[in-house]
């Protein structure tokens, strides 16, 4: 494998560019590549990050002196809410997913993420639904209740109008990008890293990402859920949330942090893996203590998980059940008092090499400790109740964020600079920047906590003088200038260095990661021979590693079958076991996501009709998207692969599109956790809970219908099973069978809600059933359609013994389904038998 | 038993640890809505027990799994050497943290009663 | 450095500071803010002294084995000891505290006074009495007053942070909180939890009187 190829360089890059090379024009908008979809996350969020900015100064204005008027109280509410959304959702999440979507297949070793398309997808939902959220604050009608919605205000009763639901459809579309990134992720750091890079050599901002990406995935269903559930609440009727009718407020603030929570080490934990990158490279060492630190990260990824009631300290809940949640927001200073002493540790130890990016890493550590010991005072349960919903906890929560999240992105934007663009930064803007940020930095948000302190509140759009509060608000003011000046700064200088910045060379840091040993700036094969390289630090070790994977030295460079190609290796020591081919550009993500941007449109304007046809196009289109797979002449041409290489990944099991599938359903299962919460919450806790006199289902049909769904999955199972063997016949004919009697399931769980007595919009018992039901048909549904195209695919010739790989992709779904179906009917059924009826 | 070198020890303390937590808090909530304590008798009432010995037991798994791990890792393994003791090591840490985050936690039912 | 001297400019008096407290409640919250405050002012400098002489002291070459000592040292220390010591101190501290603050029951029950919020005013009612008063609390001083709460239409926050911490104002439910004013005297409080175009001016002017000042208000208050 690594034998001289016999071409030289050109010739390699031209024939690897006729597979991988992107097109112009309007046809870029087919572009799925990762290192061009990855540029666009990043500058769109830097875009939305001007504007966020943009928002924050108008604020700042405002409250620079007492009593100013400048801007009126509407308009006031529905720039702190948008101000919020837009950092939070349209800024810093994309854009770290940005960054790991371009860096992630880089330092694997591999070509590619392992589903092209669903990253173009992901991308063009963040787009459309940025601009849907953001065109409400052109048309004047944005949300203004807060970026947490908290009902009631953000009900149909006191935020009529569309505002809200713009808030509601639009972030949950970019949710779904966001999910989409988290699922892509996860399985591209498991499946795709190049020959022999076991979990123990992966470069810590892999496993940074790695436990951002699950976090996503468990993390943003509760406020997908709890976003739908206040949907359907404010455009149907079904009152989940409105204590009169059996429901209650404070469900939605346990939905919304057990996202917000995790949200903020979503955010933080990619830029401490940014930190974790740079620091080794400039400390002119490998870091220290590679293991505590994957301690300290996954540690974290976990206990973000349990503290989001520390948000809701003032609530009212028992004292005990608030020292369970305050012990635990506690316990996360260890781990990342971990990472801290770790990078201290690295600096001791190495020998230090001044670069901007550093300076902007003393920044991150200065500031993101203040705000993580202010952090500790907050999850102090008597303290909080007194500085909650001040101006202390803004203060917090920018140093947290602002230095947690932006210093060190900023920091690794001046390191990849070289990367993006083949240039290096200026020094001396670079400085100005940095310091102009700093000290505007600090002088808005240090004396903010001051502010907090003596009494002043969030989210107000005044404030009478003679409070004290004056002069920390004018000072607060003139720093929020400062920080601009410094982001102009930064921003004039990233612009300038396109133009004037001098020719950055190979490897311009000397770093030790395989992002290094692409071309700079990268083609989109990323890389012509994928190097196997069993070491962490593969550039120290051979630093002539460029020059030798582009002349096809290393493995895997054949490119005159037309795939694309990386390598698929075991998930814990890396070990090749089968070649993955990538799909190609497509207009299908364009497609889908402008279907669904439609239908979040009809929704918004309450076009039923629109919608449904949205729905069907949309469907359609992400069928279409899922045949062109596997052994589809389209994906695969020619599933020839070289004597003594491992087989393609459609001839096998265990494909990527597997594990998408299993943490697809982890997410699903996320989003099943959250409802049934719901469910157990309202039961317990609703002070007005209602439950009808006689069960609202009728029992035996349903038991039915689950027996039928069931016999459909042991039916599947055991097809699948039989194909492990290698015994195909009668395929297509099981599978026509098991896509009927899941039909027949469908058609009975229809009739039973057909012929119940739920009235979804009287009580929140029914509506939560409702939703359960909702739930199980589109689940069911889905599997169907989903087994029926496999028994065409077979006809087809797609789906065989020789290429079983997608009826294994199916498989879960269907026993998800049944999971689910029997988890809800004890829910629905059982539950209420249990309790007596109560 | 899983194995000390299986990755799932990588998540297996600290998602027993949070699923503890979870059933715990929705426990508490729900003997608070049915069966209160009189608040006179302070943290010493069948809740408080009750939460004090599921979190000993628990912590004692996360403990025992974390003994394992550590044997495992120091043992080694031929096959797979750096890979296993690897994923032994970290899963030892996860479980260690697994059982000092469930301590601190339950220790919290000495000071207070449970449903005030 | 730059804390103190905004200190010194600013001050810490204000009629709605929390640094300037009235009440048992509040001064216990205001003293545990300035330990807490002294205490993590002491270890961000250091851990920022730390890093910035790392940076810039004359490196030094270690051995694999003397690396090792060190970062298990840094860690060990740092990362562990130093975190767990200061979550046992601020537990021990805190938990007893906040158990004071909550409304324990007592062997004569504390006037009752039931709190409604509305967008965007106050109603303030004295079950026992009969009094009733729009955006302004009377209270007696010295005792403790158990503050009733709960909303009419959207979630608001009770909050009068020169006596005590803040609780959330709730429709459906009820939630209790326990202040006390030591002497008499006027205080500020103000909605904290956002609640509409509003919120800024939901303001409520606290007053508390001496028992027999106290006594007269409800009386010519109670017909109302």
């Amino acid at each position: 494998m690594n034998e001289s190829h016999g071409k030289d360089r050109a010739a390699l890059h031209d024939e690897f560019m006729a597979v991988w090379g992107n097109p112009s024009g309007w046809r870029a908008l087919t572009i799925v590549n990762h290192t061009a979809i990855g540029i666009r996350f990043m500058v769109t969020g830097g875009v939305f990050f001007l504007i966020g900015g943009l928002m924050a100064m108008l604020m700042r204005t405002q409250l620079a002196l007492p009593e100013q008027t400048l801007i009126a109280p509407k308009l006031y509410d529905q720039l702190f809410t948008m101000h919020g959304t837009v950092m939070m959702f349209l800024f810093a999440v994309p854009i770290l997913e940005g960054m790991a979507l371009y860096l992630v297949p880089k330092m694997l070793g591999a070509r590619d993420l392992l589903f092209p398309r669903l990253s173009a997808f992901g991308y063009f939902c963040y787009l459309f639904g940025s601009l849907i959220l953001m065109s409400s604050l052109v048309l004047g009608i944005a949300p203004a209740a807060g970026w947490f919605m908290y009902t009631p205000l953000s009900n149909a009763v006191y935020s009529p109008g569309p505002s809200a639901d713009f808030w509601l459809l639009g972030v949950t579309f970019i949710e779904i990008s966001a999910v989409s990134a988290g699922v892509e992720l996860v399985v591209s750091i498991l499946r795709s890293r190049t020959s022999g890079m076991g979990l123990l050599h992966m470069p810590l901002y892999c496993w940074y990402i790695l436990v951002m990406a699950l976090m996503i995935v468990f993390g943003f269903p509760p406020l997908i859920l709890g976003s739908i559930l206040l949907e359907l609440e404010r455009s149907a009727g079904m009152p989940f949330f409105d204590v009169a009718r059996g429901g209650d407020s404070i469900l939605w603030q346990h939905l919304f942090w057990l996202f917000g929570h995790p949200e903020v080490y979503i955010i933080f934990l990619p830029a401490a893996g940014i930190v974790s990158t740079l620091l080794p490279v400039f400390a002119r060492r490998s870091i220290v203590a590679y293991q505590w630190i994957v301690l300290a990260v996954i540690a974290t990824g976990f206990i973000s998980f349990g503290l989001w009631v520390h948000h809701m300290f003032a609530i009212g809940i028992p004292k005990l059940a608030q020292a369970f949640f305050s012990m635990a927001s506690m316990l996360i200073a260890i781990p990342t008092g971990i990472q801290i002493f770790a990078w201290l540790a690295t600096l001791w130890t190495g020998r230090p090499v001044y670069h901007v990016p550093m300076l902007w890493l003393v920044g991150f550590l200065i500031i993101f400790v203040a705000g993580g010991l202010t952090g500790v005072m907050l999850a102090l349960v008597p303290f909080n109740w007194q500085v909650h919903d001040t101006h202390f906890v803004v203060a917090h929560m920018h140093y947290v964020l602002f230095g947690g999240m932006l210093f060190p992105v900023i920091a690794g934007l001046y390191y990849w600079l070289p990367h993006f663009s083949g240039r290096m930064p200026s020094d001396k803007l670079a400085r100005w920047g940095f310091w102009l940020t700093f000290i505007g930095f600090n002088t808005t948000f240090l004396v903010m906590h001051l502010t907090g302190l003596l009494g002043m509140p969030r989210r107000v759009y005044t404030y009478p003088a003679g409070l004290g509060w004056d002069l920390p608000n004018s000072l607060s003011s003139i720093g929020g200038f400062i920080t601009a000046m410094g982001i102009a700064m930064v921003l004039l200088d990233i612009a300038l260095h396109f133009r004037f910045g001098r020719p950055a060379g190979t490897n311009p840091w000397q770093a030790d990661t395989l992002e290094w040993a692409t071309d700079i700036p990268p083609e989109p094969y990323n890389f012509i021979s994928l190097p196997a390289y069993p070491m962490r630090h593969p550039l120290w070790d051979q630093p002539d590693l460029q020059a030798t994977v582009a002349e096809g030295r290393h493995t895997l460079p054949e490119i005159e079958h037309g795939r694309r190609e990386t390598w698929g290796s075991d998930a814990v020591t890396g070990r090749v076991r089968d070649i993955i081919h990538l799909p190609g550009n497509s207009w299908l993500p364009f497609y889908a996501a402008l279907a669904l941007s439609v239908l979040c449109i009809s929704l918004l304007i309450r076009t039923y009709s629109l919608a449904l046809v949205a729905v069907g196009v949309s469907l359609v289109l992400l069928l279409r998207w899922s045949w062109i797979n596997g052994a589809h002449p389209l994906a695969a041409p020619d599933a020839e692969v070289m004597p003594g290489y491992p087989p393609l990944h459609s001839r096998t099991f265990d494909s990527p599109g597997l594990w998408g599938m299993v943490v697809t359903l982890l997410a699903d299962g996320a989003l099943f956790l959250s409802l049934l919460f719901g469910w157990l919450y309202l039961w317990t806790v609703a002070p007005h809970w209602q439950v009808p006199e006689t069960a609202p289902l009728a029992w035996m049909p349903l038991l039915i219908s689950g027996a039928l769904l069931t016999v459909a999955v042991i039916c599947y199972i055991r097809v699948v099973q039989r194909l492990r063997e290698g015994l195909d016949s009668h395929l297509r004919g099981w599978l026509w069978g098991i896509s009927v009697l899941g039909l027949l399931h469908c058609g009975m769980l229809i009739w039973v809600w057909a012929d119940s007595t739920l009235v979804p919009t009287q009580t929140a018992h029914d509506a939560v059933i409702s939703v359960m039901l909702m739930n199980q048909l589109f689940h069911s549904g889905l599997a169907v359609i989903m087994t029926v195209l496999q028994a065409w695919r077979v006809a087809c010739g797609y789906v065989g013994k020789a290429a079983p790989y997608e009826l294994a992709v199916v498989e879960p779904w269907w026993f998800y389904t049944v999971v689910i179906f029997w988890v809800s009917f004890a829910a629905i059924v059982l539950l209420p038998i249990a309790w007596g009826g109560a | 038993m899983i194995s000390p070198y299986n990755p799932f020890q990588l998540a297996l303390g600290l998602a027993v640890w949070i699923i503890w937590f979870a059933l715990m808090y929705g426990a508490l909530s729900y003997a608070c809505e049915v069966a209160p304590p009189p608040a006179e008798h302070g943290p010493f009432t069948w809740i408080n027990v009750a939460l004090l010995f599921s979190t000993l037991a628990v912590t004692g798994f996360l403990l025992y799994w974390a003994y394992d791990c550590w044997r495992a890792a120091s043992a080694g393994d031929r096959r797979n050497g750096s890979s296993h003791r690897f994923i032994a090591r970290l899963g030892m840490g996860i479980n260690l943290i697994g059982a000092i985050a469930t301590l601190s936690l339950g220790l919290m039912a000495v000071l207070l009663p449970p449903c005030l | 450095m730059p804390i103190g001297i905004i200190f010194f400019l600013g001050g810490c008096s204000g009629p709605q500071s929390s640094l300037d407290p009235a009440g048992p409640s509040a001064l216990a919250i205001a003293g545990l803010w300035w330990g807490m405050f002294g205490f993590f002012t002491l270890v961000l400098v250091a851990v920022t002294a730390l890093w910035l002489y790392a940076m810039w002291r004359k490196p030094k070459s270690y051995t694999e084995g003397q690396t090792r000592r060190i970062y298990h040292q840094w860690i060990v220390g740092g990362g562990l000891i130093l975190p767990i010591i200061t979550i046992a101190v601020l537990i021990g501290f805190g938990i007893p505290l906040g158990y004071r603050m909550l409304p324990l029951p007592m062997e004569e029950p504390p006037l009752r006074i039931d709190v409604t919020g509305h967008q965007w005013w106050w109603e303030v009612r004295y079950p026992e009495s009969g009094a009733v008063a729009k955006n302004e609390l009377h209270l007696p001083a010295g005792v403790p007053v158990d503050i009733h709460v709960t909303s009419s239409d959207v979630i608001h926050s009770f909050w009068v942070p020169r006596l005590a911490g803040k609780i959330d104002m709730i429709p459906g439910h009820i939630n209790i909180l326990r202040i006390q004013a030591d002497a008499p005297g006027r205080f500020r409080g103000q909605c904290a939890e956002f609640c509409g175009k509003g919120h800024a001016r939901m303001v409520l002017a606290v007053e508390a009187h001496t028992p027999e000042a106290f006594k007269a208000w409800l009386e010519a208050h109670q017909h109302e």
